[in-house]
């Protein structure tokens, strides 16, 4: 095998190569020209076999020439294959990228629910456990375990539905607390959330509506403590670090030191004010009494939470009453999974 | 609670502008709910809590700013003036039967009212701008001693009640005809003032029509009495009553404040010249008047509770700024503080003045170390992310329903009695507590037919349902279309077995199957839709969870399987539950898996019949099943088949 004959061999193979590339129309065709070209039996695998004939300087650049000549048809190869696969899309597939889907299997979760979640989960990495307790409750664990006697004038703010042989409708979940005090000894650490009822309709009530309650009883809670849990919680559950956040004193018969929370807000007008989103207090001792907890070694807080109203300042709702029309174009706005 | 700034600068200096006012009152406990400037002047609304019935008058908060602040300080602008009675007071024979409940009675005589005179200016003004509007020169002053000093007072008709005077229980059935143009029938809770014939008045809370003052009253007898805050607790709600009067005498109003109240009054007949009055008498039982309450202060407990550092002296201090005395670490509420009776409301009132923005932030060491999620909702959240993610939406409804005929049914389909009736509903719409949901969610689909063009609806809800016992249940509703419209697939109806599949999902979800479920679908037609409808208890789901709550691994057999389908026709009432309970009890081990892929009724098969197909898969653990052995374990079901249910096989 001489220089010159290799040239001349590798020039006709290369020439007839990407002739015949060239005029492939489909991949299997593509694939016979691969194994012409380059399988075991092609020309070039056969003279790259044969370069242990040759010697010296001779074999080197006949090694180089041979290289060169397989990686050309092998270029030329793959980029026929890849303008194939190509071409097929463009010319046989009309899928429009921007065509809507098959009907999507997303719904949505109630925004109360999304909320009441969060609230929950931010709670229960806080160390409280989450109980219920039920919906409808007797005079006892609606009001007198909570030192509201039937006299009490704090029985007008509550507007209670009554049922059947005194039965009503809880008005708060602090009914919840009496019931895990009756069970439990402290310390007592807990959460519960669910529906509450009074008897009032406007733009601002609902006759039915969410709350979480909360209740921590140990040896030595103070009212620091319970500034604490809250700025946590309010902090965390707004996503808001310097979130301004004050207590101020206020009236429950279940809680004394009393205190309802404002957060800071600022309006569509760029002008400052106060909301509120919560009361709070100190366990009164005579709720502890009641319950059979020495007032004299335990102290607590409880804290309840309106989710309706935190709802809408997270979410931005102005209207109570879009809660309970399930619209759906109320409901499908909520279609985001947790993150 | 209403007053003006100016009102309140009678009694205190405010060297702070209005927003700095109302935030004081705010941070304080007394809630501005609303301010309103008028002129130059402003009014206040505040939301006072039941407790604070001693800032139920202007003076009142005036010296509850001045004990928060003192540069609230008091004005000394009173000057004393002599008073001189202009007649002598009649004689009145006054019987208290119910000294407990009226320790103190005072009245007085006012004659010759000039039917020209006019409530004084400064008066009128003043009761005006609070929204109390002018009734009568002698009313109007009443009305305005009641705001600014706290002491509600009544007026009669002098000529229009004998001279007999009691104060005592109602008898039964007894009515008065009140002010307000209502009869209110009364009980013997009720205390009354009443002459010789009748009810006068529902003591502390109206006057009866008959004796009340008008333009043409020439002689009044005034009313100034005490009467305990428990005896007067929630009578007037009772009645559906609520007057500023009621308001002040069942929270409590100061004990002490009768003879100032009747002080004011002479000052302001004699000044402003309105008519003749006599001197004031009382009636008093001062042994039955409220006690200052004794308590013993813990100032360590007061600091450890609230998590403040103040000193024994602060601590004294602070309660003496509120009215209170204070020796030996003994302190006394002052006669205007009712809520003031434990220690823990002194710990209150030490945080309150201390400034509940000034507590420091302190976390608390807690022992609990576990951390527990809530179960139930654990599996509500994933049965609800399940259908969120299987197209339904989720609804909350109220849990009131109108008392239709559906609703008679509970959500198992089974009827019964309506146990829970609301008694005192607001609506007809809301008169009880719901026993399904179904009913609640295809008002919601009828709702949003309304609103929106579409022809697929999914909804779903998990709530309470009220039945002989409360429930937790999950009600899924669909109509129309399977899916929304779309270029894609074909129109197809939801039909019941849509629900089944739910249900086996949800099952499946927490490695149960369906038959561990409580749970109905059913069929309702109304107005041409057809509403499809799985109820799913919730209760009876998490009881099997918890007995079922750990995934094990099976093995399973990597040998060759042999497939042998048989279609054939049986009568249309056999259940499918029914079929797969005999091939079980055929025993063929090698039996894994039962497919039913054909369900037909209709055209070609007999009426009341109807043709399955179903597909047999046989895999052996250990060897290679043979087709004989297929063969031979499909004889025996189609034998126990033939024989239970005298199937016919197709061709």
């Amino acid at each position: 095998m001489s220089g010159d004959s290799l040239k001349n061999d590798l020039t006709k193979v290369l020439n007839e190569a990407t002739e015949l590339v060239q005029k492939t129309g489909n991949l299997s065709d593509l694939e016979k020209l691969r194994v012409k070209f380059l399988g075991k039996k092609s020309l070039l695998i056969q003279l790259m076999k044969s370069l242990s004939n040759l010697k010296g300087d001779e074999k080197i650049s006949a090694g180089k020439e041979l290289n060169n000549a397989k990686k050309i048809i092998n270029d030329l190869l793959i980029d026929k294959k890849l303008s194939l696969t190509d071409s097929k899309n463009n010319l046989k597939d009309d899928f429009d990228l921007s065509m809507p889907g098959k009907p999507s299997s997303i719904g949505s979760i109630h925004p109360i629910t999304k909320i009441m979640n969060q609230a929950i989960d931010i709670m229960e990495s806080l160390k409280f456990e989450c109980v219920e307790g039920p919906e409808i409750e007797d005079d006892f664990h609606n009001f007198t375990a909570l030192n509201i006697p039937d006299s009490h004038p704090a029985r007008a703010m509550h507007d209670t539905f009554y049922l059947e042989n005194n039965f009503l409708l809880r008005t708060h979940t602090s009914s919840v607390q009496v019931r895990v005090m009756d069970q439990k000894d402290p310390p007592i650490r807990i959460i519960a959330p669910g529906k509450v009822y009074r008897k009032d309709s406007d733009i601002t009530h609902t006759p039915m509506f969410h709350q979480i309650e909360g209740l921590y009883i140990d040896k030595e809670v103070s009212f620091s403590n319970l500034k604490s849990i809250i700025n946590i919680f309010l902090k965390t559950f707004f996503e808001e670090d310097d979130l301004k956040i004050r207590f101020r004193p206020s009236y429950f018969p279940f809680t004394e030191p009393s205190a309802e929370v404002d957060i800071e807000y600022i309006d569509n007008n760029g002008n400052k004010g106060w909301l509120e989103v919560l009361g709070c207090g100190m366990v009164h001792p005579n709720v502890l009494d009641i319950a059979n907890i020495d007032s004299k070694i335990y102290s607590g807080y409880a804290f309840g939470l309106g989710v309706e109203r935190l709802a809408m300042l997270k979410l931005g709702i102005t209207d109570l009453r879009l809660f309970y029309e399930n619209d759906l174009r109320f409901l499908r706005q909520f279609q985001r999974t947790e993150i | 609670m209403k007053l003006t700034k100016s009102w309140l600068e009678d009694y205190i200096e405010i060297p702070f502008n209005i927003e700095e006012l109302c935030h004081h009152l705010t941070m304080a406990g007394l809630e501005v709910d609303d301010v309103l400037q008028k002129n130059d002047d402003y009014i206040i609304d505040i939301d006072l809590t039941p407790n604070r019935s001693d800032c139920l008058s202007v003076l009142g908060v005036a010296r509850e700013l001045n004990s928060i602040n003192k540069k609230y300080k008091y004005k000394n602008n009173k000057q004393d003036i002599s008073i001189s009675p202009s007649i002598k007071n009649t004689e009145k024979k006054i019987k208290i039967d119910e000294k407990i409940h009226c320790p103190k009675y005072g009245y007085m005589n006012l004659e010759n009212i000039p039917k020209e005179v006019k409530t004084p200016e400064y008066i009128e003004k003043k009761i005006n701008d609070i929204g109390i509007k002018s009734v009568h020169p002698i009313v109007d002053i009443l009305n305005y001693i009641m705001i600014d000093i706290g002491q509600p007072m009544h007026a009669y008709d002098a000529e229009k009640i004998t001279n007999e005077i009691s104060v005592r229980f109602a008898k039964n059935n007894e009515t008065i005809k009140a002010l307000d143009g209502n009869e209110y029938k009364l009980k013997k809770e009720n205390i009354v003032i009443s002459d010789t014939k009748n009810v006068i008045s529902l003591a502390g809370i109206i006057g009866a029509e008959d004796c009340s003052v008008k333009n043409t009253t020439n002689n009044i007898l005034i009313e100034c009495a005490f009467f305990m805050p428990d005896t007067l607790a929630n009578k007037a709600r009772k009645l559906k009553l609520h007057t500023e009067s009621s308001h002040r005498y069942e929270r409590g109003v100061d004990f002490n404040l009768p003879e100032k109240a009747m002080i004011q009054l002479q000052e302001i007949l004699q000044e402003n010249n309105i008519c003749d009055f006599s001197i004031y008498n009382f009636i008093e039982h001062s042994d039955l008047l409220p006690v200052h309450k004794e308590v013993e202060i813990n100032n360590d407990k007061i600091r450890k509770s609230i998590g403040i550092d103040l000193s024994d002296d602060e601590i004294k201090d602070f309660l003496i700024s509120i009215g209170c005395t204070y020796q030996k670490n003994i302190v006394k509420n002052p006669s205007f503080r009712y809520d003031l009776n434990i220690h823990a409301d002194y710990v209150e009132e030490i945080a309150r003045i201390y400034g509940y923005d000034n507590i420091p932030i302190v976390p608390e060491k807690i022992s609990i170390t576990t951390n527990k999620t809530y179960l139930p909702f654990k599996i509500i959240n994933q049965i609800k992310q399940y259908l969120y993610k299987n197209s339904y939406s989720e609804c909350i409804n109220y849990s009131f329903v109108n008392d239709e005929v559906m609703e008679n049914f509970d959500w198992k389909n089974e009827e019964f009695n309506n146990h829970n009736k609301i008694d005192n509903y607001m609506s007809l719409e809301q008169n009880k507590l719901r026993s399904n949901l179904a009913s609640s969610l295809i008002n919601n689909i009828k709702y949003n037919i309304n609103m929106n063009s579409e022809n697929s609806y999914r909804l779903f809800e998990i709530s309470s349902v009220f039945g002989e016992n409360i429930e937790q249940i999950l009600t899924c509703v669909v109509t129309g279309n399977k899916e929304d419209e779309n270029w894609a697939a074909k129109k197809q109806k939801f039909d019941q077995y849509d629900m089944t599949t739910i249900a086996e999902d949800i099952a499946k979800l927490f490695g149960l199957n369906k038959n561990d479920l409580m749970y109905k679908i059913n069929e309702l037609n109304e107005n041409k839709n057809i509403y499809i409808v799985l109820s799913l208890s919730i209760n009876e789901l998490i009881k099997k969870i918890k007995s079922n709550n750990t995934e094990q691994f099976q093995n399973f057999s990597k040998l060759p399987y042999i497939r042998r389908d048989l279609s054939f026709i049986i009568d249309i009432s056999t259940s499918y539950q029914s079929i797969l309970n005999l091939i079980e009890k055929t025993n063929v081990l090698s039996l894994k898996k039962i497919l039913l892929f054909d369900l037909y009724e209709g055209k070609n098969i007999p009426s009341g019949k109807k043709s399955l197909g179903m597909g047999f898969i046989f895999q052996d653990a250990n060897k290679t099943l043979t087709h004989e052995e297929a063969d031979q374990y499909i004889d025996i079901i189609l034998k126990d088949l033939e024989e239970e249910f005298q199937i016919e096989l197709r061709k």
